[in-house]
């Protein structure tokens, strides 16, 4: 990942200055150990000016480092600076198992003892106030009360339902890149990074159709490197602008894993709120059109339960606006949107199924209930994301052929997620029938059916997931088929539930 | 100590019952296992015994419907006890009749709802098609569903009475007053379910009739002089009737959603109305009997529609119905298809008239079958049952070959006499006529046509 950001520094020619602290050692291993090479070469690999200093000459390091900088400015490109120094203590705490022969002369031409070794009569006072002003920082932080955590409890109040306006028939995959058209309009602070979503070609899935025409200079592609593209995007939302990043397919989020679990979700708790990254990563998954086995998966799973990571999934059911537009606001914090292949493709259910009301929660990100007019419901079918398309059809079905009543609620905000929000779309229901593409295995249904136990309200109510096999999904039509949910296999769920 | 016991489940299709008679006043003493109330389902009358001993009291009156598993009666220890207890005497129940899901569309009310709109699912659609309810009766339902069909509240009947239909004077349909308020007379469940399986057959069906004519002298003369079935036709008709029908899997079957249900099995539903209401019962394996167990059979089954005793089993899941009238000397009628059936036969006859004519009335499923078809049934069926007759002396064909006892008649399997045969078989015994590859008559005995 450092080499991908070396490269694309280099090409975008940003002025950055890449500063390696070499100190010999990694924890315990020494640099000859593992390091093939040079860190010049690497440095010319990329075509980006080299300097090296050290901290025992720190006159001559300190004007090197001037000019380097001093050159990044100036020709707006990046700089390598390498320095020399060496680890005098331990890299934890009490870990340091290199002999003391191997320290000590180190110890003695080290800068700072060297000066601390020689104080002139001004010097000498300097010194001691600097250590009188350490030692008064420890004992005011003694004497403070422990740190408590702040109250997590989401802050909002009582959710309520209203019928959705109707919004035009158009495909999802025009309204997403409509949305994305209007925002960047209104919001000079949005950029795009992706792999291959400049026009012409506007992405895998042409989403960003047309953006690099209307916004020049603010939709990038990139090289292919979900961890760089990721890390540009976790960087440019600690700045007031609003990086939105696509992965061109989710099965390769895993290489951008790290940026978006330690970092992009720890900065705002980690620094006590004092930042954070409004970073948005937008990703298709799911199987259905022969992708095969790393091209076809569902994997949002595992980035549920990740504290300070928001997971959103765009469903057929709700115009894709209300998910993107709450996002571009100040302090929206890092975001996850699961988009879905198939889904791109549907039209947005612009009306309501005949026989039934489509609800919007009052959520930030609404969840749709997809309501029957009727006393009586038989059976809630839950999903999220690209089910939205094979729930309602099955939420038809079992009426039509089968005389069942069921609704389906379709959350638009995976996690957090608190069931409660669906409470009211439960109660009175005697089955449940939750659908997900990706693995059941500690997922979104498994943490709903946990919620459901420990709120205890709704004894009655018997669950059942609609999950592929632990299989992965097959290149071949007929295979994936048999792997994936589908309309046929949650109505198959719902009359096995009624039956038992 | 009082004890109050529910209405049972006596099948799993009804949820209510109709109270028919008591067989104690209230206050009386009954020991346990006395009869003590005749409750009536869609399909079958049973009578129902005291669970313990103890002093009656009544909770539903007779006549009225109840909901099984609602309290039907209560036993005490003591007597006195009930009144000091302060249990009220006989609640009315269900209002008699009544079955709430059918009477609103029946008596042509709409059912409003609160909703947008009206949805029917496929199931709905079909059970409401054979109840006989239009779409049209619903407005603003929502989603409705065949079983949601049977909680819909009950609307209020609209009576034919003097008072005007329509109080505030608008447009609406005008009734005319009738000289007094008419009697009502509460539709007995089982009448209910006899109107709900003829008005199945009916739904949409394009139903046509062909009747046959023969003299029955001739066939009832044969039958006297054999001692068989006490002269009876029935047994003989049946029994060809079962051997046709295996030729003709269109009248064992039923149209539905654009196609023919063949259930490729013969059951007979013989219908029985001996005064206590229509019933049809359902003789399995019709094909596999002999006449003379569609004699015993029938005999059977009228013994017990009389004692209440046919079992719920027995009266449905027939293929093909035969209703008999020429008992009643009814010449021709024309027979109403039961639910998920293609065909019906009634037996007309006119006792009075010379030769005593006989008629063979199918009512067909035009979507399943056609006349010609039809026709060509029905003169089989004539055909074969004519060949029982006995050739009028002297001219006629001759029943049989050879030259065999007094009649003519033997066996062509084991070569019995039916002199011989009658004598040894008496009334279990028959001479079962077939065609010959000739074209002749012949007869086999009722032992080698089974394998005995």
């Amino acid at each position: 990942m450092v080499y991908e950001a070396m490269n694309i520094a280099s090409k975008w020619e940003l002025p950055l200055l890449i500063v390696v602290e070499d100190n010999k050692y990694s924890q315990s291993t020494s640099q000859p150990e593992t390091l093939a090479g040079t860190l010049e070469g690497r440095a010319a690999a990329f075509g980006i000016p080299f300097a090296k200093g050290d901290t025992w000459n720190w006159q001559g390091l300190a004007g090197e480092a001037g000019r380097m900088i001093e050159r990044i400015r100036q020709d707006s490109r990046p700089g390598m600076l390498q320095i020399e120094t060496f680890r005098l203590k331990a890299h934890s705490k009490g870990d340091d198992t290199r002999p003391r022969e191997a320290i000590e002369p180190f110890e003695k031409m080290d800068p700072i003892n060297l000066v601390l070794g020689e104080l002139s009569a001004e010097e000498e006072p300097w010194v001691l106030g600097l250590k009188q002003r350490i030692s008064e920082a420890i004992g005011k932080a003694e004497r403070e009360p422990l740190a408590v955590l702040p109250d997590m409890r989401p802050a909002t109040g009582p959710v309520t339902w209203s019928e959705a306006r109707r919004t035009e028939r158009q495909r999802v995959v025009v309204a997403l890149n409509e949305t994305l058209h209007q925002l960047m309009g209104e919001h000079e602070g949005i950029f795009l990074l992706g792999e291959d979503v400049l026009a012409p070609y506007g992405g895998a899935f042409k989403v960003t159709k047309g953006l690099s025409d209307a916004f020049p200079g603010r939709v990038k592609n990139t090289p292919i490197s979900e961890g760089c593209i990721t890390g540009m995007g976790v960087g440019l939302g600690l700045l007031p602008f609003y990086p939105i990043v696509e992965i061109m397919f989710g099965d390769f989020i895993g290489l951008a894993f790290d940026q978006i679990v330690n970092h992009a979700a720890k900065f705002k708790q980690m620094y006590n709120g004092q930042i954070d990254t409004n970073v948005i990563v937008r990703t298709p998954m799911g199987g259905g059109r022969g992708y095969g086995p790393t091209h076809s998966q569902t994997l949002d799973r595992h980035f549920l339960g990740v504290p300070g990571l928001r997971v959103l999934a765009l469903n057929h059911l709700i115009h894709p606006g209300q998910l993107y537009r709450p996002l571009i606001v100040p302090g929206s914090g890092p975001t996850l949107v699961i988009e879905n292949k198939l889904l791109y493709g549907e039209f947005i259910q612009s009306e309501a199924p005949e026989g039934y009301a489509v609800l919007h929660s009052s959520q930030t990100f609404p969840s749709v209930w997809v309501r029957p007019e009727a006393a009586k419901v038989d059976v809630t079918l839950l999903g999220y994301g690209g089910t939205s398309g094979i729930l309602l059809e099955a939420c038809d079905r079992l009426f039509e052929e089968h005389d069942l009543v069921a609704q389906v609620v379709c959350v638009m905000q995976v996690y957090p997620f608190d069931v409660t929000s669906i409470l009211e779309a439960l109660e009175g229901v005697d089955q449940l029938v939750i659908v997900e593409e990706g693995q059941g295995f500690a997922g979104f249904g498994a943490e709903v059916i946990a919620q459901i136990a420990e709120l205890g309200t709704l004894p009655g109510l018997a669950v059942r997931r609609v999950t592929p096999p632990a299989f992965c999904i097959p290149s071949c039509g007929p295979l994936e088929k048999q792997v994936l949910p589908s309309a046929a296999t949650i109505i198959e769920a719902a009359l096995a539930m009624g039956k038992s | 100590m009082i004890k109050t016991i529910s209405a049972p489940r006596i099948n799993t299709n009804d949820d209510q019952l109709q109270v028919v008679k008591w067989y104690f006043e209230d206050d009386t003493y009954v020991e346990a296992g006395e009869d003590l109330a005749d409750l009536e389902t869609s399909k079958a009358l049973v009578t129902v015994t005291a669970e313990a001993a103890g002093f009656l009291r009544q909770l539903v009156r007779k006549g009225a419907i109840v909901r099984v598993g609602s309290p039907l009666y209560c036993l005490a220890t003591e007597a006195g006890e009930l009144s000091a207890a302060g249990i009220p005497a006989a609640a009315p129940g269900l209002p008699p009749g009544r079955k709430p899901a059918e009477l609103p569309a029946a008596a042509g009310i709409t059912a409003r709802g609160a909703y947008s709109t009206t949805r029917f699912s496929k199931a709905a659609l079909r059970l409401m098609q054979e109840r006989g309810i239009a779409p049209g009766a619903f407005s603003h339902a929502g989603l409705v569903t065949a079983r949601s069909l049977d909680d819909q509240p009950a609307a209020p009947v609209r009576r034919r009475t003097g008072v005007p239909a329509n109080p505030a004077g608008g447009p609406g349909p005008q009734v005319p007053p009738g000289p007094e308020t008419p009697r009502q007379d509460a539709v007995t469940l089982s009448k209910q379910a006899e109107i709900q399986s003829l008005a199945i057959g009916e739904a949409g069906n394009v139903n046509s009739m062909l009747a046959v004519d023969f003299d029955s002298a001739g066939i009832r003369a044969r039958l006297l002089r054999d001692r068989a079935f006490d002269g009876s036709i029935q047994p003989v008709l049946l029994f060809e009737l079962s051997r046709l029908l295996k030729g003709w899997p269109e009248f064992t079957a039923y149209y539905e959603d654009g196609a023919c249900h063949f259930y490729d099995r013969i059951d007979l539903g013989v219908a029985f109305d001996l005064g206590r209401g229509l019933k049809v019962v359902t003789i399995p394996d019709s094909d596999r009997l002999m006449p003379i167990d569609f004699f015993e059979r029938t005999t059977d089954i009228g013994i017990r529609y009389l004692e209440n005793r046919l079992r719920l089993e027995e009266l449905g899941g027939s293929t093909f119905t035969v209703t008999d009238l020429s008992g009643l000397d009814v010449a021709h009628f024309h027979p109403i298809i039961n639910g998920h059936q293609s065909a019906i036969l009634g037996i007309g006859g006119d006792s009075g008239r010379p030769g005593h004519p006989m008629s063979l009335c199918l009512t067909f499923d035009h979507r399943v079958s056609n006349g010609l078809a039809v026709a060509t049934f029905l003169n089989q069926l004539k055909a074969r049952l004519l060949s029982y007759a006995m050739a009028p002396e002297p001219a006629g064909p001759a029943l049989a070959g050879g030259d065999a006892g007094a009649t003519g008649i033997q066996c062509d399997t084991c070569g019995v006499d039916a002199a011989s045969y009658y004598g040894d078989y008496e009334r279990d015994g028959y001479l079962i006529p077939y065609y010959r590859r000739d074209g002749t008559v012949g007869s086999v005995c009722h032992r080698c046509y089974s394998g005995l």
